[in-house]
């Protein structure tokens, strides 16, 4: 394979992030990180295209990864035109902080050896867990191969293909990286390499414009020093990941819209929301969750109501008309021998389940202290921050910001309440799997409300050093 | 409520004194975090305590490829990081306090402590994962051939899919029958693509020709080839039968 295939998709979908970033009013982010900044290009940019592809493709149009190239042109000529407003973006408002360099060299190493793992990994070793290679990969090489989904490969119930009914967001832009050459492993790791990289970005970006001094250092090394986003898209597949980065994407925009109810932060929860129920099941439960909590601050907020119900309408207007095609699409598919109804066993039985309540709950509990390997110490000092901060935060704002976490985390637990009936312990492995959607965006979350607890105090601290 | 403009523009200054004090804090933070690994290293050597603490992880069941990615784990080394953490905050919080020299602080060393030990952590993660590739193939992952490592993860159905593939050509319709559950179908079904597979779990390997499902696949689907497939067995893993009625 040859490598002009990849770059020709990367840089498409950084010219559409960078055309989205364009036609933003500088105005209107500048209080944001040009960190921040740089993952909305790259988060934008590939959610944007791949799902205009993945919409043509439920439309019946065949694959043809030059859709993705003509976004990458008309982003590239917005980037062009609007190209004062993009430089705005990113050399305005220059700030800089006297650093003490001992903490920096610190997180400096572990990101570093972190992200060295991430490029080995995406460039020389093939994906080995069993789902990245019986139902992703064998969905991108269909996709290469036959160039649409209405393919017998994948909708015929009397063919071997497991999961007709999962969405196909993560194969599409997998298979947009292959282009039109062969497979090859290298060029799918690629997208999952940039969202490692917005992970990144973005928890930089949040830690610079939560903290300041050693705090600044500590979420950080909370955030983007945890292995997990580096390591477990390589261990046991790449979907959760991009949900877990997703999930850190969308409670950023989040905080920032309960905050100050813009349009451009409901967009930009939408697209997250929209890339995350087409990504898995999870990912759904994940994007309910946040059209969930906007409902409840329209609810309980007296300020700006009426603002937020209009934009939490144009969130759920944004998310069901990209959500109604696959719906559409996958009622079409017809029932096959194998399927697997994962709705199976959760509507009655709970009390005989009792007994298995608490052994699932200790799993989890475990997963979070016990895991370090994964998560480092980030979920003790999440829990710390928590505990600390707990009497200074806005319970309201901090209910809505945990709400879909908490709801997916709820989720989760309960499916392997109901599978330890059906499918016994062996199905446990994957426990920590699924975790990975959740954990950085409630570190992120706790950052934010330690934040909020101490801004009181610093804004005081400010304004005196002013006045003197 | 203070405009957020101002809370990421604010500046700080540090004295020298100040800064002396900051660096001091989190030297003897990060130190302490030394002494925690090398001190979880020395305790935790102890296999009997060491298989104590991973039962405390119940999903951590003792099948050989769990096992295989234990060796990606340094939890001995966080988990005593976790237990010194909490005596460090102690020493730094409570009346121990004045055992610390005076110009130490204790949140800097706190800091200090955990953005040491978090880093520990991930370092080691990344050194397990390569020493773990060059322990198991002899070679580091940037000399490693793919066929190789999959080869090595997926031992049966990797290397049969490729020999079936060079058997059949390329949108061949096979009934596929494999043994050993859902798992080994999907996995060597998946790999043998473009050959297209179809269910016939329940065809008799025997006469696969006269069976009711082999009539409705080949009718209605061309199939034109039975594969009964068996990973486990060191013998015929393949058994190939083409029917020539078609």
């Amino acid at each position: 394979m040859t490598i002009s295939a990849p770059l020709l998709t990367l840089v498409s979908h950084i010219c559409v992030g960078c055309g989205t970033l364009a036609c933003i009013a500088p105005e209107k982010l500048i209080d944001v990180s040009r960190w921040v900044k740089c993952a909305l290009i790259v988060v934008s940019g590939m959610i944007i295209s791949t799902l205009l592809l993945l919409l043509l493709l439920l439309a019946s149009f065949p694959f043809d990864v030059r859709v993705i190239y003509a976004c990458g042109c008309v982003g590239a000529l917005l980037t062009a035109l609007k190209i004062r407003a993009f430089h705005r973006h990113f050399f305005h408002g220059s700030t800089t902080e006297a650093v003490i360099p001992v903490l920096r060299v610190f997180v400096f190493v572990g990101v570093a050896a972190l992200f060295l793992w991430v490029v080995v990994a995406a460039l020389c070793l093939p994906s080995v867990d069993y789902d990245s290679i019986a139902i992703w990969g064998y969905r991108v090489r269909v996709l290469i191969e036959e160039k649409t989904l209405y393919t017998d490969s994948l909708r015929d119930p009397f063919r071997i293909a497991p999961m007709p009914k999962h969405p196909y967001f993560i194969p599409v832009l997998e298979a947009s990286f292959c282009g039109n050459a062969d497979f090859s492993y290298w060029a799918c790791h690629l997208p999952h390499v940039l969202f490692y990289i917005a992970y990144l970005s973005l928890c930089v970006g949040a830690a610079r414009e939560w903290f300041h001094g050693s705090m600044r250092w500590l979420a950080l090394s909370a955030l983007v020093v945890m292995p997990a986003p580096a390591v477990q898209w390589w261990l046991e597949g790449a979907r959760e990941p991009a949900i877990g980065v997703l999930a850190v994407w969308n409670t950023y925009w989040f905080i920032r819209w309960l905050r100050k109810p813009t349009l451009l932060e409901v967009c930009l929860v939408a697209i997250g929301c929209a890339a995350m129920y087409h990504v898995k099941v999870e990912g759904a439960v994940l994007a309910g969750g946040w059209a969930l909590a906007m409902v409840c601050s329209c609810i309980s907020w007296g300020e700006a109501r009426r603002a937020r119900i209009h934009q939490t309408a144009f969130l759920l207007l944004i998310v069901g008309a990209v959500a109604v095609p696959w719906l559409v699409s996958k009622s079409l598919i017809p029932p096959s021998t194998q399927d697997y109804d994962f709705t199976e066993g959760f509507a009655s039985g709970w009390g005989r389940r009792v007994n298995l309540i608490f052994p699932v709950l200790w799993m989890a509990v475990s997963e979070i202290i016990l895991r370090p390997e994964l998560y480092g110490l980030s979920p003790h000092l999440a829990l710390g921050l928590l505990l600390v901060s707990f009497r200074s935060i806005s319970a309201r704002k901090l209910f809505l910001v945990l709400l879909p976490l908490g709801l997916c985390l709820c989720g989760i637990v309960a499916i392997y309440i109901v599978r330890q009936e059906q499918l016994g312990p062996s199905r446990n492995a994957t426990f920590s799997r699924r975790f990975i959607c959740v954990v950085p965006a409630c570190v992120l979350a706790s950052c934010w409300g330690v934040s909020q607890a101490s801004r009181h105090q610093r804004f005081h601290v400010t304004t005196r050093e002013t006045s003197l | 409520m203070p405009e957020f403009t101002k809370v990421i523009h604010e500046r700080i200054e540090f004295s020298d004194d100040e800064e002396k004090q900051f660096i001091g804090s989190v030297v003897v933070g990060s130190v302490l975090a030394s002494l925690t690994c090398l001190g979880a290293w020395v305790i935790l050597r102890n296999p009997e305590f060491r298989a104590w603490i991973t039962g405390l992880v119940p999903h951590r069941y003792p099948i050989a490829f769990a096992a295989e990615r234990q060796l990606l784990a340094p939890r001995s080394i966080a988990i005593a990081g976790a237990i010194l953490l909490i005596c460090s905050a102690g020493v730094a919080f409570w009346k121990w306090r004045r055992f610390l020299p005076s110009k130490l602080n204790a949140k800097h060393c706190a800091v200090g402590y955990f953005t040491a030990l978090q880093t520990g952590i991930a370092v080691a993660v990344v050194l397990n994962i390569s020493f773990y590739f060059y322990r198991v193939f002899h070679r580091l992952p940037c000399q490693l051939r793919e066929d190789t490592v999959l080869t090595h993860w997926v031992p049966q159905a990797y290397p049969h899919a490729k020999m079936f593939r060079e058997l059949l050509p390329a949108g061949t319709r096979v009934a596929l029958r494999a043994e050993g559950g859902t798992f080994n179908r999907y996995l060597f079904s998946a790999l043998s693509y473009p050959i297209a597979c179809y269910y016939a779990d329940s065809i008799s390997i025997t006469d696969p020709f006269h069976d009711k499902q082999w009539l409705s696949l080949s009718s209605s689907r061309h199939v034109s080839v039975f594969v009964h497939y068996d990973p486990f067995s060191t013998t015929e893993p393949l058994v190939l039968k083409r029917c020539l009625q078609q």
